[in-house]
This record gives C-alpha cells, structure tokens and sequence, in this order.
C-alpha cells in the first residue's frame, strides 16, 4: 500500500503553488513523494515523463529506486532548486576562468552541505552507489558530479591494493572470480554497461609506474 | 543496507568517476585493481594525456596501450633534454593525426609545432621557457581560423604583433596573452566579437587622455596576473567592459594606495560593473611596522567587511 511523504512545504494534492504546480513520484516500494516545479526542474527523467504523460493526480513511477534513496534526493533538490543555474555555454565549468587547463575537472569543490549531505550514504553499506544510479537514473547532473567526486577524492592516492581493499573487490586473475568473462557475461541484462570485447581479455598488465 | 558495489555501476559512471581524475590515478590506482577495471579504462575516451610529467619507462607503456582515438587532451614538453628524447620518440611512434577526438594540445617549449597535423582542436595552449623558441606567426594564423579555434594560450610569450595579423574577426572566446599595450587591448576586444575571457600578464601604455566612448559587453572575464595599473588606469579599463561578471587581479604595490580602498572599489562597481558577482582581489604588500605611513592589514581587509561585499559581491582576498 503506498503512503504519502512530505517532500515540500505546501503537500496539497495536485495544487498550483508560488513554483508552479505539484507533481507526486512513486518510489519502486510504494512510497509517494510530492514535489514542485523547482525539483521537476532539476531532473531530466521526471521532467521528461511529466512533460509526456498528462498525470494529472497520478504518481509517476520510478521503478528504479527505493524510497529510501528517493527521500535523500527529493531533500538535495528541495536545497539547490533556488541555485543559480548555468548558462548553458557553461556545461562542463569550460568556461570556467579559473579552470587549469593542463588538469581534469576539479573535485575539491564541493560545498559544504553537499559534503554533508554525501556523507549519510556509505561504501560497506552500498548505499553511495545506490544514490549515484539513482541520480544517474533520474537525470540529476548536480547530484552525479557530488557522487562522482566523492568516489574520485577516496581513490586519488591510493595503490590497487587499498582500492581493492576500500571498495571489497577481489583481485581477479584471467578466467576466475566474479569478474571473469563467463560472469560478466552472465550479469548482462542485470548491469547496464556495454563491456568491450576487450573485458574478456587477460589480467591488467602492471603497471610500470607501480614498480 | 544495499550490496550494491563500485564494480555494480554501470560503465558510464566509472566513465563519469574518471574525468575527476588525472591520467596516473587512473593507470596508478584503477586499471590494476580487476580485469572489469582494467576494461573500463580501456573504453574510456576523455583521457587527458600530460607527458611531461611521466618517466621514459612510463612513456613507452602509455604510447603503446593508449588507442590515440581515447585521448582528447595532449600535454608534452621539450624543455630539457630528455624530454627532447621523449618528444623525437613521441613524433615517430604517436601519429597525432589518428587523434580523432583531441581537442586541446599544450606544447611546452616546441618548435616543431606539428599544427599542420591536427585535425581539429578547440584549445591551443603553447607556453615557452626558452626564449629562443617561437611558433610560426603564419602557422598559429592559419590554425586559428582552419580549427575555428576557441581558446588560446599563449604563454611567456608576447605575441601581440601576431594578434594584429589574425584573420577578422577572430573566433577566439578564451585568450591568454603575456603584456598588452592599451592600444592592444582594445584592438583585440574590437576584433574579437565572441572573446568572453581575456586573461593578460598587465596593460600598459595607459592614459586617461586615451578614453573613449566604446564598449565592448562580449567580454564577461578578465584576469590580469601582475597588475601595476594605477586605480585611475584600472577603472579607464574596466570602465569598456561593463558586462564583466568575474575580476580578478593579482597587484603587488610598494604602499596601500587607492588600489586597496574598498569604498572607491564599490562605488566604482556599483556604477559602472552592474552584472560583476565574483572578484577575486590579490595583493602582495610588504608590512613595514618602523614606517610612519604604517597601515594594518586588519584595517585594509575591514573596507571590505560592509554589507556591499558581505551581502552582494563576493570578494576573495588573498594577502
């Protein structure tokens, strides 16, 4: 049965409000959010789905994630939908002028309730993938780059091994383990990802760097 | 709880995860960890390369497992002889044509520039140590106009006298220069329609009796790194570029002039750089407790502790 979450200031069912009207998502468990224009805003896959379906009172159903990721997420959005928003020329920070141009996109800078925000979702528990999906599912580019960045900030500096020992992945030798090419194989279907012919190919060479 | 695990994202996100990160963090910490690692950095198609920094060893293990078609940023140097080594052999083992999607190359210290050989980029960043090495005015001309090149950096280089032979208009939206004259300056802001950041070393040539009623609103940045310009020079300049939204000045001053006072900066701001909202204000001065015309820094930074800056302008001082 599903049940009803407050997710903004002003929860009455379908109504017109100072950001335009109210929109109810469904969690893949049942659970109902309502959420205003300002967070429709910020993700592709709601906007799109509300944009093409009439839903009227309708819940539009997110199959791909639980409520409690969607909680955290309609909480992020409800925090940034008054941010400025970037010109579209600015996709990406190159127009950044403070932007090294010798170096990759920067992940130091991640505000401070972003930090705070990323922190309740965790590695052993799972949960900080499931929030990265979860935003790379629904579109939410903001959400993504904090998600990403954090993952990016815990590997710099590391060796393989503390990688290995940091995410629990064990190391693989050619045709063993969970990564081998039957198993890989064999997740199709369950993981979205197009592997390269090359995935099945034989054990990383070392790394010279690491000699 | 979830089991949900790194190894469990779909590749895009690993994808996603790597443009933080540099080149050897990738190699270094990612590519040995498991075979499905392994292949996702091999599918991975944003590497940026920076082969000034790596070892000879290093460099032959990168040029033979980067496909040139993944690399989409190219950094190399010969400022020293071994890097010479490293570029001859770069040049004979690396075919920079086959670098399909490269779209921002930084030479250091090169004379053989190669530009011919690319396809296409969108940034050119060439910066020299020695003073001996030039670019070809006419080999950087024709470069700029067949890539429709959109950013351009050149530094340790004064290269004013080739700006002025650029083809009109120049399509350049980011430009990096060493010193420009105010003659310059204006020339290139006139023959730039598309320039919105405009980062410079320091104007000179400066004078009031220069002014002109002109504008120039397709510039929303402007950076000068060693500003000696005088308050009433600086605001000459600003004052044609009124739609800037970013400033940032690095100024070294013997004494706290007018530079340094904040209710001249504001009204200043308020009047004649309406859409500015980030100003990053650098100063280096030298505190000299024995001088009579001793001023605290306490006293400087508290100009800039009005609401004008607290509330509507954020300023980032650095001392």
């Amino acid at each position: 049965m599903a049940t009803t979450a407050e997710a903004s200031n002003t929860t009455t069912g379908n109504t017109e409000t100072a950001t335009g009207k109210m929109i109810k998502i469904q969690s893949n468990d049942g659970q109902i959010f309502e959420v205003d224009q300002g967070v429709v805003e910020q993700s592709s896959t709601i906007k799109t789905l509300s944009d093409l379906m009439d839903v009227g009172d309708v819940p539009i159903p997110l199959p791909n994630v639980k409520a409690s990721i969607l909680g955290p997420i309609v909480d992020f959005c409800n925090h940034h939908k008054n941010d400025q928003k970037p010109e579209p020329i600015d996709e990406d920070d190159d127009d950044d002028p403070n932007k090294d141009i010798y170096e990759p996109k920067r992940s130091d800078d991640i505000c401070e309730w972003d930090l705070n925000f990323i922190k309740q979702f965790t590695v052993p528990e799972g949960t900080l993938f499931d929030i990265i999906m979860a935003a790379n599912y629904l579109g939410i580019k903001t959400l993504l780059a904090v998600g990403c960045k954090t993952i990016a900030n815990m590997v710099r500096g590391k060796s393989s091994t503390e990688v290995r020992e940091m995410f629990n992945i064990s190391y693989d030798p050619p045709g063993e383990g969970i990564n081998a090419p039957n198993a890989i194989e064999g997740q199709a279907g369950t993981v979205p990802t197009t592997q390269d012919a090359n995935a099945t190919g034989p054990s990383p060479q070392p790394d010279p760097m690491n000699q | 709880m979830s089991n949900v695990s790194l190894l469990d994202c779909p590749i895009e996100i690993l994808h996603h995860i790597f443009d933080y990160l540099d080149t050897q963090t990738i190699f270094r910490s990612l590519r040995c960890v498991c075979n499905q690692l392994d292949a996702t950095v091999k599918t991975y198609n944003r590497f940026q390369l920076n082969l000034t920094l790596t070892s000879q060893l290093h460099f032959d293990f990168i040029l033979h497992f980067f496909r040139p078609e993944n690399i989409i940023s190219l950094v190399y140097s010969a400022d020293c002889s071994k890097q010479s080594n490293k570029i001859d052999f770069l040049l004979t083992n690396f075919d920079i044509r086959q670098c399909t999607r490269l779209n921002s190359l930084t030479q250091l210290d090169i004379d053989n520039t190669e530009l011919d050989r690319v396809l296409l980029l969108i940034s050119l960043s060439i910066q020299f140590y020695h003073p001996s090495h030039r670019v070809p005015i006419l080999s950087l001309s024709k470069a700029i106009m067949k890539w429709n090149l959109q950013q351009l950096h050149l530094i340790n280089e004064s290269y004013i006298t080739t700006i002025l032979s650029w083809p009109i208009p120049c399509p350049l939206n980011h430009l990096t220069i060493d010193t420009c004259t105010y003659t310059e300056f204006m020339y290139i802001l006139g023959h730039s329609p598309f320039l919105r950041t405009f980062t410079m070393k320091n104007c000179i040539g400066m004078n009031s009796a220069h002014s002109i009623d002109v504008s120039y609103p397709q510039l929303t940045s402007l950076i000068i790194n060693f500003c000696y310009l005088s308050f009433k020079n600086l605001n000459l300049l600003l004052s044609y570029i009124p739609s800037i939204t970013y400033l940032k000045l690095i100024i070294y001053e013997a004494e706290l002039g007018s530079l340094f006072d904040g209710s001249q900066w504001e009204e200043f701001i308020q009047t004649k750089l309406p859409f500015l909202n980030k100003f990053h204000f650098c100063f280096r001065y030298t505190i000299q407790k024995n001088y009579e015309k001793y001023i605290s820094i306490d006293s400087v930074i508290n100009q800039y502790r009005t609401p004008f800056w607290l509330k509507k302008k954020t300023l980032v001082c650095y001392l």
